[in-house]
């Protein structure tokens, strides 16, 4: 080791190794070779956050199986023969195949399916998809992840306050569903940097979390259940005169008819139904409601679980009636920088397709507040609609997807069915880091550049609040490519409208209205600091159709939903199914994260994989007792669909009826083995990861 | 001198950057972590504690593996870290039974996943007994351990326990970190 050696060279970049938290990082080079991902503790976003995977990047980097070049396939779909080609040869036969499949079928029978979102490509692989002509672009996450949620607190808020916590002022934090240590580290050093200056902590988990190690009030719902939780929380505030009286006369509508809605859910009942004890509630209400400033943290719980409009939207409510919505301490919105915003409509090109289209995107008929443009979210097709199209060639056949950064053959709902509809398409490329599951199955793989390899911006404004910072370049490993580089040379192939010369080009596009070229930028420092202005909507009313905050969902009801939340079992429940229930006693979360892997991610990098080296079921200690299941058994968790086998860890950090999994193993570990994908969400589609039931036993060792 | 860490459990998440940058530190090979994370639980549902403890060589001002040693592997060096003479040791392991946190590692490759790629930078000392050096090589020019360099909440804090001045000496000596298992005096505290 040679940390005092003069050839040391620092350089600040952001990381994105998850892609959503953009934490600040200084990488040590020696020689040209990266040796160290260091936090930045004087980035003004993430102030020193920093996670095992980001840390681990080295070895992703310099990884032996690293995708290094184009490859076509040498043999049978799935054969694992390829053969190595050139950049130029790759993107001609993509770009030929796409364009030939358009001109025989139409726009709409290529498929443009996303996963991870490596730097700032994602909206331009919406923008390339509306550009092409073809409704049919979605995401492993789409309506499993942001989507839902961002469109409910969009409706209900007019922006994303729920992304935003504004957690250096709050005085009551509350964490509901998610677990920051292992997916949001800048939230999770903000929250313990809030919890030394006595901040208090509630946390809504089944598990006993990270997070949830440091709560002073833990609410472990029945996975599935968190819309009654949060009505009876609104019903108790409100009940008992702690709604902010003021606030909700001044900045919301629709309180009256959500007062009457929220009656139905007294504590007692929501008790029954959550399994949280009452008293819990009633305590965890108060302080969140009391105790203000408050905020709430969420995640993709809110995406996964039986109606995933529901639950954003009832939370928004909650944040709303308690007067914690665009004030400081509360959960604030977030701003651009002043570059281009990638998240908008308009940058994503959706004006320039077809009317016809829109109504042709799969799965939105059944999903219109998925798969129609109604100018609140990205509209997008439905992923197991895309798959049954796939495999049955109805409504209309599908001939070739193009998946960059994307791993369905084990990330979605129901991975059976995706393995059979990624064989069974015409054409299928694959952009990667690594020969995935799913890049196995394809005829066309090309190689990613991971965040160290390439130039960019972190620009997302779910992860950058409202600061802009640069991603530099550092290293580079065999031909792999930034995905925005291939988005880019695909588009100018096709002759793509709305596209540019170079990345650079993009990058200098995206800046322009800072008055930075990328290059001007990167020697300014990389970084303009912009404080959104807290309180901006309470002057000048919120992005809805009325200017408030709409309880009540004018809407909602024209789309033909429900204007207010109500609570609706999960699909399969000891309640909603009783007889399934004697088969399959528990209760099951899917999808539990752990902070070394990111979904399919990590498990082929020995330092992540030596923190997590096997996938493991959290089991109560007393149930796996009277099951006859010791810490680290091998278990069978079996659903109607199917099975996985785990290690066991006992906790009693869990309801002893509840079991949770891991997600984003591979084989017989693969939780989506036991998830469904053909009862979805209303309105939405989402698929239920979170709040079905199962059974479990012990197997031979 | 005597170099000290203080680990804030109220501030540890479990997040294991601090173990991750130990091994790309050190290239530790597979299944050996100088420093790892236990859980804790105290109570039954729905009444449970939970605590993330970081474990590592705690640097012991009278070592018990020292005391087993029998080829003199093992030494106290400046500061009073512990360190092992890789060429000295046999790989008897007396120490790894001696040491009263289970902090000593034998790399043997066998616990690697089938399916899982060796790193060129996985050094993996086979043959010697390893473990936390507190980053020594770093100490000298200046730099804090890897583990305390990454931490992204700041539940570990280093320095010279004998600086009147230092946050770790503050800590230990007003009596808010302690010790784990104090009659081997170690140099790595807890607050809890």
């Amino acid at each position: 080791m040679s940390s005092s050696s003069p050839e040391i060279k620092r350089v600040k970049t952001t990381c994105s190794i998850c892609g959503h938290n953009q934490c600040g990082v200084i990488v040590e080079l020696e020689g040209g070779i990266v040796k160290r991902i260091l936090p930045d503790r004087e980035d003004p976003m993430t102030k020193g956050s920093i996670c095992p995977k980001g840390i681990a990047s080295i070895q992703l980097l310099y990884h032996p199986d690293r995708l290094k070049y184009p490859l076509a396939r040498d043999g049978p779909r799935g054969s694992g023969k390829w053969r190595r080609i050139s950049w130029d040869e790759a993107l001609d036969t993509i770009a030929k195949t796409l364009m030939r499949i358009r001109e025989e079928s139409g726009p709409e029978a290529v498929v443009m399916a996303r996963g991870t979102n490596r730097g700032s490509w994602i909206r331009l692989f919406n923008r390339f998809a509306n550009s092409f002509g073809t409704p049919n672009w979605t995401e492993s996450g789409g309506a499993q992840c942001f989507t839902p949620r961002n469109f409910a607190q969009r409706i209900t808020l007019g922006g994303m306050a729920l992304e935003w916590p504004d957690l250096e002022n709050s005085r009551t934090i509350m964490v509901w569903g998610a677990n920051p240590p292992a997916t949001w580290p800048p939230k999770s050093r903000k929250i313990i940097e809030a919890k030394s200056r006595g901040a208090k902590l509630i946390v809504v988990d089944p598990v006993l979390s990270n997070i949830g190690s440091k709560a002073d009030i833990w609410l472990p719902v029945r996975p599935g259940s968190d819309v009654a939780l949060a009505l009876g929380m609104i019903n108790y505030i409100i009940e008992n005169d702690l709604y902010d009286e003021d606030y909700v006369k001044k900045y919301t509508i629709g309180f009256e008819e959500l007062a009457r809605r929220a009656s139905e859910y007294s504590l007692k009942k929501v008790s029954e139904i959550t399994w949280v004890p009452e008293e819990r509630i009633e305590e965890a209400a108060r302080l969140y409601a009391e105790n203000r400033p408050s905020s709430i943290v969420i995640s993709a719980t809110f995406d996964e679980i039986v109606d995933t409009v529901q639950i954003g939207r009832a939370v928004s409510i909650l944040a709303a009636i308690t007067g914690n919505v665009d004030v400081k301490g509360g959960n604030i919105f977030p701003e651009t920088a002043g570059q281009v915003s990638i998240d908008t409509n308009d940058f994503i090109m959706i004006e320039d397709l077809p009317e016809e289209m829109d109504r042709k995107r799969l799965g939105g008929d059944r999903y219109p507040l998925l798969g129609r443009y109604l100018k609140v979210n990205f509209p997008m097709a439905h992923y197991p609609t895309v798959l049954k199209a796939i495999i049955e060639g109805k409504p209309y056949k599908v001939r070739a997807m193009f998946i960059m950064g994307g791993n369905p053959a084990l990330a979605i709902a129901n991975s059976p069915m995706a393995v059979e509809a990624l064989k069974k398409v015409e054409f299928l490329a694959v952009a990667d880091l690594f020969m995935s599951k799913t890049a196995e199955l394809a005829d066309i793989v090309l190689p990613s550049a991971s965040w160290l390899e390439y130039d960019g911006l972190a620009d997302s404004a779910q992860a950058t609040y409202g600061h802009l910072r640069i991603r530099r370049k550092v290293a580079q490993v065999g031909e792999a490519r930034s995905d925005t580089w291939i988005m880019i040379e695909l588009a100018k192939r096709m002759n793509l409208k709305g596209f540019w010369g170079s990345e650079e080009e993009y990058l200098d596009y995206i800046l322009k209205p800072t008055g930075y070229t990328f290059k001007e930028f990167d020697e300014a420092g990389g970084i303009i600091y912009h404080e959104p202005e807290v309180g901006k909507r309470l002057k000048k009313g919120f992005d809805t159709p009325s200017g408030k905050i709409e309880l009540y969902s004018e809407r909602l009801k024209e789309w033909g939903f429900d204007p207010l939340p109500f609570y609706r079992e999960p699909f399969e429940s000891p309640y909603s199914t009783p007889e399934l229930a004697k088969d399959y006693p528990f209760v099951l979360t899917t999808g539990r994260r752990v902070p070394a892997y990111f979904h399919t991610a990590g498990r082929n990098i020995p330092g992540l994989r030596d923190l997590y080296p096997e996938p493991s079921a959290e089991i109560n200690a007393e149930t796996a007792r009277e099951l006859g299941i010791e810490d680290g058994d091998l278990v069978r968790i079996e659903t109607p669909r199917g099975y996985v086998i785990m290690r066991a860890k006992l906790t009693h950090g869990i309801h002893p009826r509840v079991i949770g999994v891991q997600h984003g193993w591979e084989g017989e570990a693969n939780d989506n083995r036991l998830t469904d994908n053909q009862r979805c969400s209303e309105g939405m589609g989402s698929t239920t990861l979170r709040g079905l039931l199962c059974r479990v036993r012990r197997v031979a060792q | 001198m005597r170099y000290a860490m203080v680990i804030d459990l109220s501030k540890c998440v479990g997040c294991n950057a601090c173990a991750e940058a130990c091994k790309i530190e050190h290239g530790t090979g597979f299944g050996v972590k100088y420093t790892r994370i236990e859980e804790v639980e105290l109570g039954s549902f729905p009444d449970v504690k939970k605590a993330y403890v970081p474990l590592q060589c705690m640097h012991c001002e009278d070592p018990e593996c020292l005391k087993v040693c029998p080829t003199g592997a093992t030494y106290k060096a400046e500061g009073g870290v512990v360190l092992i003479d890789q060429d000295k040791c046999s790989g008897c392991k007396y120490c790894m039974v001696a040491c009263p946190y289970g902090a000593r590692f034998f790399y043997e490759d066998k616990a690697r996943p089938k399916d899982l790629p060796r790193m060129d930078s996985e050094e993996g000392r086979k043959g010697a007994v390893e473990k936390c050096d507190l980053c020594i090589d770093r100490l000298r020019v200046g730099r804090e351990p890897a583990c305390v360099e990454v931490c992204p909440t700041r539940a570990r804090i280093f320095g010279d326990a004998d600086d009147e001045k230092s946050e770790v000496h503050e800590l230990i000596s007003s009596g808010r970190a302690k010790a784990l298992k104090p009659e081997h005096k170690p140099s790595i505290y807890y607050i809890w």
